[in-house]
């Protein structure tokens, strides 16, 4: 019996593993460790609404020899073909010993996008996938469990920064990011970051900062974070409180870390770190002591 | 005993069609109140596409088994089902992570929401710098070279 694996008619959508199987089967020419990560990574720029560009005749199948140690395709996305110059994105694969090095970058070279590819993890199972999966419900079985692996990397470190960029310059709706969520799922995420990670986020751009601002979110980093903080004034800037709290802590850590280096140095190996522990804990109640004075 | 377990067809904005028992959909509270309201066989949800309901599916799905089996040992079933959400989470990039978050929240769904807001979380909490934040998670910055400046200093304290 024929396996199919195309799409019955638009209404099932195919899993990534799948999606994987199929791209592979038709565009991958040879056995090569550099073929099969680079259809792979094809795939996931198909996935990621990308389309191949004609060069050097790659509409035919994918053969990279051992021999050629880089490769490099061109993309661009279909709305902007229509343009009377196609603005492309290039994507180039560096074969080395052990891994695949991915480069993707804008038209003229600015901003590049680098990922590494390990072959031992990826190409076993990609090879798994081509020559095992038959249906769609065998997808999300553990022996492909790094397919979703390879194609979170690819997606994270190439294709949806570069498709971020080419949506920008263009005025084009680009894939989801996080600026685009609505204000109060921004928000949501910052209540669940911790102190200082919001305090980055106000580094980020203006509208973070903004978001990053609210008092009411810094009395709630006091309240989980410095639970022992005593406030005695009305009218309080939550944010002053609890950087406070934090140099203060940091101050503490730093004085525990030079104080156990002290301790390790002087006890012999064979203490047991139960000991050890106990030590350092009155030593950051003695730390926490002096600080309340 | 033997009830035939009810059957409903969810149909995504593009067209994929997902059919769940009636117990999956009921994780979602805005789908709940859509199954009781209109008792149509099949459900055309426009704000999600067949990709991220694929997701929605998935995670709904293994949530109802393993809160029904959960009824006898529910400690060990309950972290399983931990250890399934970061899988499911892990294997994730984060532009279906937006995705799933603008879904979650639309649908109702709310531990779904809770996680992958948890995800951004520790994805933000990972980086060391502003500037690690802004190339891990694609924002552009829009201030001057005088209100960088000025903002570095005034949140220097988290750089320690």
């Amino acid at each position: 019996m024929d396996i199919e694996i195309v799409a019955s008619a638009g209404s099932k959508r195919l899993s990534e593993p799948f999606f994987l199987k199929k791209v592979l089967l038709e565009k991958s020419g040879d056995a090569s460790d550099l073929t099969t990560i680079a259809t792979s990574v094809h795939a996931v720029m198909l996935e990621s609404g990308f389309m191949l560009l004609k060069n050097r005749g790659c509409f035919d199948k994918f053969t990279f020899s051992k021999e050629l140690f880089t490769v490099s395709l061109m993309y661009t996305l279909p709305e902007l073909i229509t343009k009377t110059t196609v603005e492309y994105v290039t994507i180039r694969f560096q074969s080395l010993s052990n891994t695949v090095v991915v480069y993707g970058s804008l038209g003229g070279g600015r901003m590049v996008q680098r990922v590494s590819l390990n072959k031992y993890r990826f190409v076993s199972v990609i090879d798994l996938v081509v020559d095992t999966l038959k249906f769609e419900k065998q997808a999300f079985c553990s022996s492909y469990r790094n397919v979703f692996m390879l194609w979170k990397i690819v997606k994270d470190g190439i294709s949806i920064p570069l498709s971020m960029a080419l949506c920008e310059k263009y005025g084009l709706v680009g894939p989801a990011c996080l600026m685009r969520l609505p204000t109060e799922l921004k928000l949501k995420i910052l209540e669940v970051v911790p102190g200082d990670g919001v305090a980055k986020m106000a580094c980020v751009c203006r509208e973070m900062r903004s978001l990053a601002s609210d008092n009411d979110l810094w009395k709630q980093k006091c309240l989980e974070e410095a639970k022992h903080l005593v406030v005695n004034r009305s009218s309080i800037s939550w944010k002053a409180e609890f950087a406070t709290f934090w140099k203060q802590r940091q101050k503490a850590r730093r004085a525990l870390r030079s104080d156990m280096e002290i301790d390790r140095s002087m006890t012999s190996p064979g203490i047991s770190a139960h000991l050890r522990k106990a030590y350092r804990m009155s030593r950051l109640r003695e730390v926490l002591r002096k600080r309340q004075r | 005993m033997e009830n035939e377990k009810k059957m409903i067809t969810l149909k995504s904005s593009d067209d994929v069609t997902f059919e769940v028992e009636e117990a999956v959909v009921l994780e979602s509270q805005f789908l709940s109140h859509l199954v009781q309201d209109c008792p149509a066989p099949e459900h055309k949800i426009k704000e999600v596409t067949g990709k991220i309901l694929s997701k929605v599916v998935e995670y709904c799905e293994k949530h109802v088994v393993v809160v029904v089996d959960g009824g006898d040992s529910s400690s060990s079933s309950g972290d399983d089902l931990k250890k399934w959400d970061d899988k499911f989470i892990k294997e994730m990039d984060l532009s279906t992570v937006y995705d799933l978050i603008a879904a979650a929240n639309y649908l109702n769904i709310q531990a779904l929401l809770d996680l992958m807001c948890q995800r951004v979380a520790d994805v933000i909490t990972a980086c060391k710098d502003h500037k690690e934040i802004r190339e891990t998670l694609g924002i552009v910055s829009d201030y001057t070279a005088e209100e960088e400046a000025e903002v570095l200093k005034e949140n220097e304290w988290a750089f320690d």
